[in-house]
């Protein structure tokens, strides 16, 4: 499952810088070309890191993915606007990267054998279940 | 739902009598005897909350369309809003309560009831008034568009955008998807309270085995916070950002950097203090270097970010970082010095900053006084009213975390992680009042811990899931305790959409440089790229801001103030957001009044005017040398350029600030008054 976990992140990551360059290049609506913006601060970035971490907790790797794409896309925005360079097409340049992260990831995976690739990304160590259960059972 | 069934059991009996038709698989019972199996089945099978949930959210969705915006007293939405709606609001939190008393809790039924309940929470008023709440945030809009615009920091003297990295990132968003910051900061609360929730239950199952806790912790946790949210939890606002991140932070924190203090190994008394504190710690699997080292660096980068996001919240994730590390929970040690001279390293180019809107970074070693919050107002009625449930709340909350810190005291191990997120954020009220607002930030980086502990509790004592129509009903107080600070004040606080077009208007009509007089401040101001060509100023005559210098009902005060202020003509604006306000809480006193007299006064005309707004030009007679009589213990109020200077001290208040605080008759203002 947790080798799902990180596989599902790059997924996620591949799709997210994809759909949201589409979304913001080509359709004319402002609700669509907002939408992608959106995807693109929220998604690309963090799953192009977190593709290769395992955050243990299902909740804790999207949240992470989050804040890792919200943080670095803040950070190079006002890097953008200390240099007085202001050029936020450059943002794109986080879709790329994500997506480059992302496809080595799926290929990595697809290559390597599934506990190895655990155990490089730390899926089975440190604390809360490795596993997700749909259901929560009985408290004793 | 054993009361459930027995009352399912005397109800349906009869009725079922009539049915004859025996169910498969179930012939050899009686009928009536079937219908209550079947229902008893129903409710075995979990059919209960997802209906609970169904039917709330219709519920609802049917109460909020029959809200309406001029019914909206000033005791808020919930007094306002029918059962529908309180029904609507209370369901999804039954159902998620319920749905944990089941044998086999489904996940999917708990995330959707959270996802109900918080975007009902912070969906209602938007939806009813379309427009961002409050008037600070139109603030936070203009900064971002005016970066945006002009794609560099334009006034090094702003704070906001000496610490540009929230309205940076805002700004990119808007630029790639061609839409401005207004378009999307209305449903900022709900987006940042759909994350932090993400992050708090991930935390949450970091600590935590049991997910009833957890889930339960994340509830309570998103009626506590209701109230506070308007301060800067999840309005568009840097704050709210960087709170988002500081989740981030722990749980990097949380799960790579994790230490398990083995006390045999080591000596000294550092050690031997802190043993009774680690007794019942469960050991911690150790990570590999090299994902240590990788999680250290995206701290490290989050942690910049919130440094360069926010004033204040690098510090408060600075204490509890220290604290987690000298308990030897967290490690590697030099991590603390590494992000406080990141914090250091960002403020000192810019404490003048600082030092002239905080008075430094130490602004008073006054605990007491740090942690009195806002000047309040004496508005009786709604407003003490809405301030004493959310002091309640508070105060609850933090006595109830004290009791089960206390209960757990000879082996608090298992919980010094929560237990010390919670109360670290107090040390920052040791130095420091952030102008009155730093106990509202404290507030906020606790209440995750505190409701932690307290579902931990209920846990622990049996009262969940072996009772939960009684932590059904301790959720629903909370929540609307909750739910009654952040709707409150939804009528001063609110704008309607012709407020919003004529705030616009006065951008798009009024010539650069032009002097525009707020009667009060509570009006969408600021929102433009442009905001800074103008001269914004608010009469200063609300207590709240400073001290008034001027009665807002002698006309000839404020336009001998407005002479004062070097500009042929003026553009006043008056508005129902205004009048709410002054209703709401008694200031600015002499509103009535002035907007009577603007009406008919010489050399006044109007030259804008929509349903709730109107803009008077007024031709404005030049001060002469004496002063007016300005109200005892005042001063004549010597206006400043707006927006040059640095924040004011109620730049990004926040109104629960208000309502948190006590209203007092009369209060000695620590400063003179200050414009924006």
């Amino acid at each position: 499952v947790t080798r799902s976990r990180t596989a599902v992140t790059a997924a996620a990551g591949l799709m997210a810088s994809v759909t949201a360059t589409v979304l913001i290049e080509v359709p004319p609506w402002p609700a669509a070309n907002f939408g992608g913006a959106l995807l693109l601060g929220c998604v690309p970035a963090g799953a192009g890191i977190m593709c290769w971490l395992d955050a243990g907790e299902n909740a804790a790797q999207a949240g992470l993915t989050l804040v890792l794409s919200l943080s670095l896309l803040a950070i190079a925005s006002s890097l953008m606007i200390w240099l007085s360079a202001w050029h936020p097409s450059l943002l794109f340049a986080l879709a790329g990267a994500s997506a480059v992260s992302c496809l080595a990831r799926l290929r990595l995976q697809a290559r390597t054998p599934s506990a190895e690739l655990d155990r490089s990304t730390n899926a089975t160590s440190g604390c809360g279940e490795s596993s997700e259960s749909a259901e929560i059972h009985p408290a004793p | 739902l054993t009361d459930a069934r027995s009352i399912a059991d005397s109800r349906l009996v009869t009725v079922a009598q009539l049915d004859a038709t025996a169910v498969e698989g179930e012939c050899t019972e009686p009928s009536g005897a079937t219908v209550v199996s079947r229902f008893g089945r129903l409710l075995d099978r979990g059919a209960v909350p997802p209906l609970l949930l169904a039917l709330g959210v219709v519920a609802w969705v049917f109460g909020v369309s029959r809200l309406e915006i001029a019914a909206i007293g000033n005791y808020g939405v919930l007094a306002t809003g029918d059962g529908w709606l309180i029904a609507g609001l209370a369901a999804p939190a039954l159902a998620l309560v319920l749905e944990l008393a089941r044998g086999r809790a489904r996940g999917w039924v708990l995330g959707a009831a959270l996802v109900a309940l918080i975007v009902e929470i912070y969906a209602t008023v938007p939806i009813v008034y379309g427009t961002p709440e409050y008037a600070w945030v139109f603030k936070h809009v203009g900064v971002t568009q005016a970066l945006g615009h002009f794609g560099h920091i334009t006034d090094p003297s702003s704070i906001y955008e000496r610490w540009p990295l929230f309205f940076a990132g805002s700004a990119g968003i808007s630029a790639l998807g061609h839409v401005g910051p207004l378009a999307y900061a209305t449903w900022a609360p709900l987006a940042f309270e759909l994350a932090n929730a993400v992050l708090l239950f991930g935390i949450f199952r970091l600590l935590v085995d049991d997910r009833r806790v957890v889930w339960l912790a994340v509830l309570l946790f998103e009626g506590l916070i209701a109230w506070v949210g308007e301060d800067g939890q999840s309005y568009y606002s840097p704050q709210a950002f960087a709170y988002l991140l500081w989740l981030g932070v722990l749980v990097l924190l949380l799960r790579w950097l994790r230490s398990s203090p083995s006390l045999e190994s080591q000596r000294g008394r550092l050690t031997r203090l802190r043993a009774p504190l680690l007794e019942g710690s469960e050991s911690v699997q150790h990570e590999r270097k090299s994902i240590r080292t990788a999680a250290l660096s995206l701290l490290v980068i989050t942690f910049f970010a919130i440094v360069a996001a926010h004033q204040l919240t690098p510090y408060l994730a600075l204490l509890a970082i220290a604290a987690l590390t000298l308990l030897g929970l967290v490690r590697p040690r030099w991590l603390v010095v590494l992000l406080a001279a990141i914090a250091i390293g960002f403020l000192i180019p810019r404490y003048g900053l600082v030092s002239r809107n905080f008075g430094g970074l130490f602004s008073g070693f006054d605990p007491f006084a740090n942690a009195a919050g806002k000047a309040g107002t004496s508005a009786p009625g709604a407003e003490t009213f809405t301030a004493l449930v959310v002091r309640a709340l508070a105060g609850c909350m933090w006595v109830l975390t004290v009791a089960v810190i206390v209960r757990r005291r000879r082996a608090p191990g298992p919980i010094l992680v929560p237990a010390t997120l919670a109360f670290t954020p107090f040390a920052v009220l040791g130095v420091q009042s952030y102008g009155g607002e730093a106990i509202y930030r404290v507030f906020m980086f606790s209440a995750p811990w505190c409701a932690l502990l307290i579902a931990q509790a209920a846990r622990d004592l049996r009262l969940f899931p072996r009772h939960p129509m009684a932590v059904s009903c301790v959720c629903l107080v909370v929540l609307f305790a909750g739910l009654q600070g952040l709707y409150g004040p939804a009528r001063p606080y609110s704008f309607t959409r012709a407020e919003l077009a004529s705030s616009a208007w006065l951008y798009t009509h009024l010539p650069r440089h032009s002097l525009i007089v707020l009667a009060d401040e509570n009006f969408p101001t600021r929102e433009s790229a442009f905001f800074a060509a103008y001269d914004i100023q608010v009469v200063p005559a609300d207590p709240q801001i400073g001290k008034p210098t001027v009665e807002e009902g002698d006309l000839s005060a404020v336009e001998h103030w407005i002479g004062g202020l070097g500009h042929r003509t003026a553009y006043v604006v008056v508005s129902g957001s205004m009048r709410r306000y002054a209703e709401y809480y008694g200031y600015p006193r002499g509103y009535n009044a002035f907007v009577r007299g603007i009406s008919v006064a010489p050399g006044s005309r109007v030259a804008h005017v929509d349903a709730d707004t109107t803009v008077y030009r007024l031709a404005v007679q030049q001060a002469s040398p004496t002063p007016p009589a300005v109200p005892s213990g005042g001063r004549a109020h010597r206006a400043r350029p707006v927006h040059r200077g640095g924040r004011s001290r109620r730049a990004g208040r926040s109104h629960g600030a208000r309502r948190f605080h006590r209203p007092r008759r009369s209060h000695p203002p620590r400063r003179a008054h200050r414009t924006r």
